[in-house]
């Protein structure tokens, strides 16, 4: 009776962005990953009851992907995300959730909660393998290994992002059930627009269509080709943000600003959309430089704030209108 | 250069002094209003917490009283205050308004740079030294002033005449113009303040504040809680000046080691802001015998939040009661008051019964020994 111990990766928070380096890292150590489903109504209303009121969404939801998941895994990974590149961090929510989840959920599994702590050098890199070595008495060349198979199976998705102008989480769906080939990733090619829109927020946002209903698929139904912050090329980003007179200290928000930039500097949208959640601290500061600089370049600007409460009802109007409205503006250069 | 900075207590005596000594021209805000807070939430981004907000309605009512310079702290975060400058400068220049913001870095070098750009290049070595030395004292003497102030207000015979030498004090050591006369105003007040304690009368209970900073020390952005919290007979320990947070963060002379050791079991790591010490602080006065805990800080924070998810489990294994308070332009006073006044009466209810209870076990200890 030796089944391989199970891992449990939340599919909530930065699922969307590092899922493959993760599932590629533990896979190679030899367990069996598990996800939770993907978010419906019960997770998020769970995640909701768990977490405390003033917490913003994304990390509610997350509350409830752990506790869909706690009963179901030997080891649960909800890491310490700290930095991935010098001089920059995260919201701190991410510095302290293994410490939030602990002191707020009952009965959990062994949480592996490990310092993403990285950017400044190679000692971030040792203390990682250090810490899952130890952890799972494993050595350190085997820990390394598999450090490294993951971080290069996460450039190729970023890179595969970037060059097919693919959405990760269509890029996901193939990682996970990797036979099923009915459901194949689309690409916008095909759409045939004169109207592109940026669409700017976090991955956890952009890419989770419980949360977002959908929202990616009705713009495009509208007829709008969707460029999101991780379509953007890292050189691209940072050129965008080097036009700032002081350096955004965090990481995230920083690919949202430099994307921002660059597609307002190339002309290449004729309108911005800036999905937040209500409460989000970085978004609240970073989402007022975007539309004063986004108005001074006379480009539209349609903020759309989430909470646990948002209807289904109102949102397709506005996206309606929105659309319509850049319609008129592009029709009008004629 | 006509120089302006934000309000956050009695911050304005000891800058005023400072920038004075810079050479500079000051118009501090006018005291912190409705008007303010208006201003500020008109004009602010709808999510941005409550400091940045009080802020823009300072520089924006001091830029109509002529200001065309504005002093503010940087920061490199995660906490967003570091952003603050940079969002509030494109808003005032969107609203059209010829302001230049001069955004200074918690760093020695950068406090030099923007001090010597301030002083329009020179930097008369002896002046700003002295106007250094000036401006601390009447930090430290404002500060002294401020713990008396809490030591006596759950126990004063007058109330509003123990507000009233706070209020005194700040405006005489405003007007000070030497150390000696800073340490006269503060000896004086200090003892105005002791006579007006109610001889023999002990406040109800103790109360330890932990919280973010701005919330903390600015007493219009938390509803003047710690004076509500004094006429309910609550004696309040806050231990987080302005004067504590130089030494901690500038002179590195007040260590934090204590406060990670302490919160350590129940987080394990830095979230910036005083996340981290909102936890240690609150086991430490747990562990120091107050009755009652309670976080202050601003909606949306999100240090503060990760604290506030974590205080629960500290309430539970400590034994304490502790209460969050976050606070936000629609905050409501009748709220306020009614959740004080519980939380007052649950920490004495507990304080006697734990004296009850003390009393009890040293009788049973007495009828164990045979007396």
């Amino acid at each position: 009776m030796s089944r391989k111990l199970r891992v449990g990766i939340p599919r909530g928070l930065l699922y969307y962005q590092y899922y493959p380096a993760w599932e590629e890292f533990f896979s190679s150590l030899d367990f069996e990953v598990v996800i939770s489903p993907p978010t419906n109504k019960q997770i998020l209303e769970k995640g909701v009851s768990l977490a405390v009121d003033e917490i913003c969404l994304p990390f509610k939801l997350y509350f409830g992907h752990v506790n869909c998941l706690k009963e179901r895994v030997d080891i649960l990974f909800v890491p310490r995300f700290v930095r991935v590149e010098k001089r920059r961090t995260v919201c701190p929510k991410f510095l302290g959730l293994p410490d939030m989840i602990r002191n707020s959920i009952d009965d959990l599994p062994l949480i592996f909660a490990p310092n993403i702590d990285l950017g400044r050098g190679i000692k971030g890199y040792f203390r990682l393998v250090e810490e899952a070595s130890e952890t799972f008495g494993m050595s350190r060349v085997r820990t390394a290994r598999a450090l490294y198979r993951g971080i290069k199976k996460l450039k190729n998705f970023e890179k595969e992002i970037v060059n097919r102008q693919i959405f990760p989480h269509r890029l996901l769906q193939d990682t996970e059930k990797e036979k099923l080939k009915n459901s194949k990733p689309e690409e916008q090619g095909s759409i045939d627009t004169r109207l592109s829109v940026g669409l700017l927020g976090h991955s956890y946002l952009l890419y989770d269509r419980f949360l977002n209903l959908g929202l990616i698929e009705k713009l495009q139904k509208l007829g709008l080709k969707v460029i999101t912050p991780e379509m953007i090329s890292p050189e691209n980003v940072k050129r965008g943000v080097q036009t700032l007179r002081k350096d955004l200290f965090w990481t995230f928000n920083t690919r949202i600003l430099g994307s921002a930039i660059h597609l307002l500097k190339k002309g290449a949208v004729q309108g911005l959309i800036q999905l937040t959640s209500f409460g989000c601290g970085p978004d609240s500061l970073v989402g007022e430089l975007i539309e004063l600089k986004a108005h001074r370049q006379k480009v539209p600007v349609m903020n759309l704030n989430l909470d646990e409460h948002s209807g289904e009802a109102g949102f397709m109007t506005r996206l309606e209108a929105f659309a319509d409205l850049l319609n008129f503006k592009t029709g009008s250069s004629f | 250069m006509k120089v302006t900075f934000p309000h956050m207590g009695h911050l304005y005596v000891p800058l005023r002094s400072l920038l004075k000594s810079l050479g500079v021209e000051v118009i501090p805000p006018p005291p912190i209003n409705k008007k303010t807070l208006d201003l500020g939430v008109k004009y602010g981004p709808e999510c941005a917490c409550l400091p940045l907000k009080i802020n823009l309605g300072n520089f924006l009512e001091a830029i109509e009283k002529g200001a065309d310079t504005v002093a503010m702290g940087g920061g490199k975060g995660p906490c967003r205050f570091g952003y603050f400058g940079e969002v509030q400068r494109e808003i005032i220049k969107e609203l059209g308004h010829q302001v230049e913001f001069v955004i200074i870095e918690p760093t020695p070098l950068d406090v030099i740079r923007k001090f010597r750009y301030l002083a329009g290049g020179g930097f008369p070595v002896k002046r700003i030294l002295r106007g250094l030395q000036l401006a601390w004292k009447k930090l430290l003497a404002l500060d002294e002033i401020l713990e008396k102030l809490r030591e006596i207000r759950s126990v004063a015979v007058d109330f509003n005449r123990l507000e009233q030498l706070y209020e005194t004090a700040c405006s005489r050591i405003d007007f000070a113009s030497s150390q000696e006369k800073v340490a006269q105003i503060k000896e004086e007040i200090i003892q105005e303040m002791e006579a007006l304690r109610e001889t023999g009368k002990e406040p109800l209970i103790e109360v330890g504040i932990v919280g973010e900073i701005y919330t903390i020390i600015e007493p219009s952005s938390n509803l003047h809680v710690e004076r509500r919290l004094g006429k309910l007979g609550a004696r309040v320990y806050n231990p987080l000046t302005i004067s504590y947070w130089v030494k901690r963060h500038i002179l590195h002379t007040e260590k934090g080691d204590e406060i990670e050791r302490m919160a350590r079991p129940y987080l394990n790591h830095v979230v910036g802001g005083h996340g981290l010490e909102s936890v240690g602080n609150s086991v430490i006065f747990s562990r120091k015998g107050v009755d009652g805990i309670i976080q202050i800080a601003p909606f949306t924070c999100m240090p503060e939040i990760v604290a506030e998810a974590i205080l629960p489990r500290v309430s539970k294994i400590e034994g304490i009661p502790i209460m969050s308070l976050f606070f936000d332009e629609h905050t409501g006073e009748a709220g306020l008051v009614t959740r004080l006044e519980a939380f007052v009466d649950l920490a004495r209810r507990k304080k006697e019964r734990k004296e009850i209870s003390k009393e009890e076990e040293e009788e049973v200890y007495a009828g164990l020994s045979g007396n």
